[in-house]
């Protein structure tokens, strides 16, 4: 369902000019991604004669986040200190009065976000896919410079001296109960993960937890930001480069592993260039959890929608999905063995 | 015997009716759903070509993997309890073999491909077996 742009354009109008002090117009606004539980809502705040380019996000119903709005807006905080690109927080509002929901504001970046845009772009500029590759990997060693000890409390998923790996295989053996059918095709994915977790992290970093061609903002210079941080958390920082380089995220450009416009190696050269730590069986094991992760989340649309948790046809689709990244796993599998 | 047209031609029909005539007339969210249904459509017209056999199939690699017999009028039935028993062994606490393991991992890629061959002809096109040491 739409939200009301002239409704929204009112509180935002009274909330800037109160926390400014000064008259505040909020115009032009533009709901992206229409219908998603998170509203995100572009508009222009007229200050004066000056005019700032926003983002109106807005939190979804309590139930469906695992953190407030100030854990969030803090890890972004962090993230841009430590010099990775992404928006920058000017409000952030736990009371639900204004929007039905805490939000935040924060700064509108340009580039494209739809996967197959920036996919056109990347094939209409032989430079850019591998730059865009680059660019991830200093904005990871950036994000993964934070230490999980300077992370807000609420994005602490399990103790900093837990076993990321191990944690993170409960959650995921937890969906496997929950299927609707057994599938011992993701069963044998998980066993293989049990049997070969990665080295214990020096340290717990911050993590994104959901970097991938669709929460990525490019233009023709390259990168602008990473979007979405919902999902953030302390972790291992292979958790986020084995996610990004999940077969789904390439949009049919299969051979480039990041988001189908990068080989993996400039990612991974910048990220060492930077200071960052890689391990080559970790990131292995990252990408094997990742796809098992993502298979096990397509058969759970599939099961919210068939129980009418989320009638959507798109969810329906998901389930005759789940094969493909049973095949992607099988077959990493085929030389893990 | 049931009315012409049978269900393959039903199948054929909404999908012409939804590439043709709705897709052409629609945009954004309703684009986006209309494209997923004209998908599925044609999901389960190659599932209803497929007919049982890949499902035949699977029961013989899952029966012959376990050790077991499985070759009665219930497919789906003995195709549950087959699953079931597979994930079961390789959840378990104790480890299997590595030779089980890996003719387990045999038996279903060949069923995954038989899935993949319904629901997404060409996915195996690409081996990510090529990305890992």
């Amino acid at each position: 369902m739409a939200r009301d742009l002239p409704a929204l354009a009112a509180s935002l109008d009274r909330y800037l000019t109160e926390r400014w002090n000064r008259p505040v117009r909020a115009v032009d606004l533009v709901e992206t991604s229409v219908g998603a539980r998170r509203g995100n809502i572009l508009f222009d705040a007229v200050d004066g004669n000056r005019r700032h380019e926003l983002v109106l996000t807005i939190y979804p119903p309590a139930g469906a986040v695992i953190f407030g709005v100030e854990a969030e807006t803090e890890a972004l905080r962090l993230a841009e200190a430590a010099g990775a690109p992404v928006a920058h927080v000017f409000e952030v509002c736990a009371d639900s009065g204004w929007f039905g929901e805490p939000f935040f504001i924060s700064s509108r970046i340009p580039g494209d976000s739809l996967p197959r845009s920036i996919l056109r772009r990347v094939a209409q500029d032989p430079t850019l896919g591998a730059r865009v590759g680059a660019q991830l990997g200093t904005a990871f060693a950036a994000i993964h410079a934070v230490d999980g000890a300077d992370a807000p409390q609420d994005l602490r998923r399990w103790p900093l001296d837990a076993s990321p790996s191990a944690a993170s295989l409960v959650l995921l053996e937890e969906q496997l109960d929950e299927m609707l059918q057994p599938a011992p095709g993701l069963a044998l994915g998980l066993r293989w993960l049990r049997d070969n977790q990665p080295d214990l992290p020096a340290r717990q970093r911050l993590v994104h937890g959901d970097v991938r061609n669709g929460n990525i903002l490019v233009d023709g210079t390259g990168l602008t930001a990473i979007l979405d941080w919902e999902g953030c958390h302390t972790g291992d920082p292979h958790e986020d480069l084995g996610w990004l380089c999940v077969r789904t995220w390439r949009f049919g450009g299969d051979a480039l592993e990041v988001g189908g416009f990068s080989a993996r190696e400039p990612m991974i050269e910048a990220y060492q260039a930077a200071g960052a730590h890689f391990d080559p069986h970790a990131y292995a094991w990252w990408k094997v959890f990742g796809t098992l992760r993502w298979g096990l989340g397509l058969a759970k649309q599939a099961r919210q929608h068939l129980d009418g948790t989320y009638r959507y046809i798109a969810m329906a689709g998901s389930g005759r999905r789940v094969c493909e990244l049973e095949y992607d796993l099988l077959r990493m599998l085929s030389k893990l063995l | 015997m049931q009315d012409r047209p049978t269900a393959a031609e039903v199948l054929v029909t909404i999908g012409e009716y939804l590439d043709e005539e709705v897709l052409p007339a629609v945009e954004g969210a309703l684009r986006y759903k209309t494209l997923v249904a004209a998908n599925l459509i044609k999901v389960l017209e190659r599932e209803l070509a497929a007919g049982d056999g890949p499902q035949r199939r699977e029961r013989g690699r899952l029966a012959a993997l376990l050790g077991v017999t499985a070759d009665g009028e219930d497919l789906a039935g003995d195709l549950l309890r087959l699953n079931a028993e597979l994930q079961a062994r390789l959840r378990a606490p104790q480890l299997p073999s590595r030779e089980f393991l890996r003719a387990a991992r045999d038996a279903l890629e060949a069923s995954a491909l038989d899935n993949l061959a319904v629901n997404k002809p060409g996915y195996d096109r690409y081996d990510q077996a090529i990305e890992v040491d």
